[in-house]
């Protein structure tokens, strides 16, 4: 691995977000590709920060900062990345379904994937499932949070409404917060569960590879 | 209808991290920016904690097999509470909230400044937790003299009381608006970090944990800890 790639992962590990753009740019400088820089030094070390976090080493705000080093690598490299044709790993719409308001896990998600190279669209909290069938058009997944037992029916609407208007064959569905299982998300038809950020990440890229 | 406010909440950071779900002798063993964040945001959310509680005493008329019938006409209903309540001569519903402040910070900052904000989260977490115990130790202190007990804290959303009907019937027994707080279609309280419950209080109450009946035993990071 190249010193300044080896820099760079180092850096998302520890989240030294200051430091971030002036290494991309040292590689980019160095005439490493954009997307060596992105596969070896940065996806390359969120894939680690997961591994850390399920195995119990890095706790939930670890993961955040450094998915925050990855945002400020991504800023100076985004540009080159679209000169050389380099798409992003995906698009995701996420929102906490109708009813409720929790947003500190849909949040989270969010960030996260957005640190594994997935691009976000935020839909927010006590979303109808007009709005997520409305996104699946520009998006290739969709994540249904919900934090209470007597909201989360309300993924399985979401279902139903990609369904009834004939969206459901052309997007993923992935469902989390407390109370969701794997069992109910197979009750539902969701096409996976994750039961938190780090698992989101590598459910969304299964789904997306396969 | 008694409405307490001005709790002297004595929060410790590693409260703080316990509720961001750490465990605090690693943090602070290895964890430096973690253990800071917490520092911090006690400093700096603990004068947008609003800790209040609303509270009543309720006779109870008569225990069935499957609820407890109240001197009002109203109940409480389900397996749970016909369990746990069983001999109590009173009831006591309680809503609990730190108010709409933190949590309204929590939101703004997440963009910006996510780890904070989820010290923040860990803080408010740990502030209505403190509360809840601190109002159950004071219902405590106040029946001690007359030789009553209370029971285990029910709260909706336990094992085999649905947050849809465990809510309900305790904001038809207060007038949780007098509080600050509201109560959502879903069942969700607004503010978001309200607690509500209910105690039976008699001569010989149950103090049996519910851990042991709860789906979310295996996984349940508090469970260890009480």
């Amino acid at each position: 691995m190249e010193p300044i790639i080896k820099e760079i992962y180092q850096g998302i590990l520890d989240g030294t977000h200051t430091r971030m753009p002036a290494n991309v740019q040292s590689a980019l400088e160095a005439g490493l590709t954009p997307k060596v820089i992105l596969d070896e030094g940065m996806i390359a070390a969120m894939a680690e920060v997961g591994r850390l976090f399920e195995a119990g080493e890095f706790y939930v705000p670890e993961m955040l900062i450094s998915a925050r080093a990855m945002q400020a690598g991504l800023a100076v490299l985004k540009p080159h990345l679209k000169e050389t044709n380099v798409q992003a790993a995906g698009k995701v719409a996420i929102g906490t379904v109708k009813g409720d308001l929790h947003d500190i896990g849909k949040n989270l998600v969010a960030m996260v994937l957005e640190g594994a190279g997935f691009e976000i669209l935020d839909l927010g909290t006590d979303v109808p499932a007009e709005k997520f069938v409305a996104a699946a058009d520009e998006v290739d997944i969709i994540a249904l949070s919900g934090l209470l037992t007597t909201t989360i029916p309300g993924m399985r609407s979401v279902i139903q409404a990609l369904e009834q208007a004939h969206k459901r064959d052309k997007i993923k569905v992935i469902v989390g917060g407390a109370p969701v299982t794997e069992s109910f998300a197979a009750q539902i038809g969701a096409d996976g569960y994750a039961p938190n950020a780090s698992r989101a990440v590598a459910l969304t890229k299964a789904l997306l590879a396969g | 209808m008694t409405l307490l406010s001005g709790w002297p909440l004595e929060i410790s950071v590693d409260a703080v991290l316990r509720g961001q779900g750490m465990d605090p002798p690693a943090v602070r063993a290895a964890k430096p920016v973690l253990l800071a964040a917490a520092q911090r945001a006690l400093a700096e959310g603990l004068p947008l904690i609003h800790p209040v509680a609303l509270l009543r005493e309720i006779g109870v008329r008569e225990h069935r097999h499957n609820r407890v019938l109240l001197d009002e006409g109203t109940e409480l209903t389900g397996p749970l509470v016909a369990r746990h309540l069983a001999g109590a001569q009173r009831i006591v519903p309680i809503v609990c909230t730190i108010g709409p402040d933190l949590e309204k910070t929590v939101s703004r900052l997440f963009a910006t400044e996510s780890v904070h904000a989820l010290a923040l989260d860990g803080l408010g977490n740990a502030a209505v937790e403190l509360l809840s115990q601190q109002v159950c130790a004071h219902i405590g202190e106040q029946i001690l003299p007359n030789g009553l007990t209370a029971s285990t804290p029910l709260s909706p959303g336990s094992p085999e009381w649905p947050v849809e009907v465990g809510q309900p019937e305790i904001f038809r027994l207060l007038d949780a608006s007098r509080a600050g707080v509201s109560l959502a279609s879903s069942g969700m309280m607004i503010p978001k970090k309200s607690v509500s419950f209910v105690v039976g209080i008699g001569p010989d109450m149950s103090q049996a944990s519910l851990c042991a009946i709860c789906s979310l035993q295996e996984t349940c990071r508090y469970q260890h800890e009480r």
